[in-house]
């Protein structure tokens, strides 16, 4: 095991951490469909990484009160939700709808999808450096969280993007469109988050591996990334099918039609 | 591409009425420390300004004092973002060379630099502006977007600079404290 004991293996440590959500930050900043929006792309990442900060000082605070919770389900499923995707989700809307839907430089309600996937690639990078340091066995850590917590991040953000561009456009519906993006995402990140932790307490009480809750708890991570990914995939047949979404958003369309 | 994105000709120089009144909103009390600063910083121009300002050392308590918040609170995210994610990198990279002094010395460079920087800040945007806009309205209507400040911004600048303090806090107390 290549233990974090010198300046060179820290780097290398930080890097794998930092390298899967990057690589996605530096094709959204460099791709043509979204020059216009490079500052406003980095923006995003960066407020997602910083939300982590106060996120985790605010959990910190009630946290001994859920390692009281006793029970392998309800246990996980107090820290997936309560510990991990609520505050995590609160955090990430309030500064996509507070901040990031603000800037002067998003133009079109799809853009939108894009700014929260950033948001969420940017928490997710803070998160991998905090787990992948934290880890005995990093270079495991690092490569399965590139495999599963990123692209679940990424995944959240594209459904929490989708209701954020409904948001953008709608105007009876905006509060409906609003609860949607928190409570999908909740949803999606929780029931990834809980069979993780509910694994992670069987192995901490020395269940053997093979035993039925892990097959359970198996299904359900699988199934929840299941859901995602058709959840997502959802995403991109509706905007196809809603044109409003990907044409300049109302606020530019009548500043450029005066011009 | 999108309306308004393509190239044109190089745009016109950011005018002085421009940026008065990109920093004014919700800085009147305060608009004569940007409205001296500025006239030092362009003093051979009365009309439009440089694209570029030189820099001007002169002393801002609120960047001293609550540097991040202050920035996220003038819609400076770019710097403010910086100086959040730096200190993070480093505490992993090379542990232990953040220390009590690091927060000062960013409070300081604060202090020194923050007018300097909002100015650098307006005067960027509104150059954005008339490269991406053609027409005056359009123009206008972007910097009634960009100018100003962000409440939420500063309060979520707040959060992270109460929760970092907490943890330097809790890092100085000694183990058994708990």
């Amino acid at each position: 095991m290549m233990a974090l004991d010198s300046l060179t293996w820290r780097l290398v440590a930080a890097c794998a951490a930092v390298a899967p959500a990057s690589a996605l930050l530096a094709y959204f900043s460099m791709h043509q469909a979204w020059r216009h929006l490079r500052e406003l792309i980095w923006i995003s990442f960066g407020f997602g990484f910083s939300v982590a900060i106060p996120i985790a000082g605010i959990a910190a605070l009630y946290a001994p009160a859920i390692a009281h919770i006793e029970g392998v389900r309800l246990h996980a499923l107090a820290v997936a939700f309560l510990e991990a995707s609520i505050p995590e989700e609160l955090g990430k809307l309030l500064v996509v709808t507070a901040i990031v839907l603000r800037h002067e430089d998003l133009r079109r309600p799809v853009d939108a999808i894009v700014l929260t996937v950033l948001v969420g690639l940017g928490f997710a990078t803070i998160e991998n450096l905090y787990y992948v340091f934290g880890s005995e066995n990093w270079t495991e850590t690092a490569m399965l969280r590139a495999l599963t917590a990123v692209p679940m991040h990424a995944t959240v953000g594209i459904v929490m993007g989708y209701f954020a561009a409904r948001w953008l456009l709608a105007r009876r519906a905006a509060p409906a469109f609003l609860a949607a993006m928190f409570v999908f995402p909740v949803l999606l990140h929780g029931f990834y988050d809980y069979p993780v932790f509910a694994i992670q307490q069987l192995i901490a009480e020395k269940y053997k591996l093979g035993q039925p809750p892990y097959f359970e708890f198996q299904s359900i991570f699988v199934a929840s990334i299941v859901v995602s990914a058709l959840a997502a995939m959802a995403v991109f047949r509706s905007v196809a099918n809603i044109p409003a979404v990907t044409e300049l958003a109302p606020w530019f369309r009548s500043q450029e039609s005066r011009g | 591409m999108l309306p308004g994105t393509a190239t044109r000709p190089a745009a016109a120089l950011p005018s002085v009425a421009e940026m008065r009144r990109f920093v004014a909103v919700h800085i009147e009390p305060f608009q004569l420390h940007y409205e001296k600063a500025l006239r030092l910083m362009a003093r051979h121009s009365r009309d439009t300004l440089p694209t570029r300002l030189p820099f001007l050392l002169s002393w801002h308590w609120p960047a001293f004092l609550l540097t991040v918040p202050w920035m996220f609170y003038r819609k400076m995210y770019s710097g403010g973002l910086i100086l959040v994610a730096m200190p993070v990198f480093l505490d992993h990279i090379l542990p232990g060379s953040l220390f009590l002094g690091s927060g000062l010395l960013i409070a300081l460079t604060g202090g020194l630099c923050g007018k300097s920087w909002y100015l650098e800040h307006a005067i960027r945007r509104i150059a954005k502006a008339q490269r991406g806009h053609h027409d005056a309205h359009a123009r206008a209507a972007y910097l009634e977007r960009a100018r100003g400040v962000s409440l939420a911004a500063g309060i979520f600048g707040v959060l992270i600079q109460v929760v970092s303090i907490t943890v330097i806090v809790l890092n100085l107390l000694p183990p058994d404290r708990f």
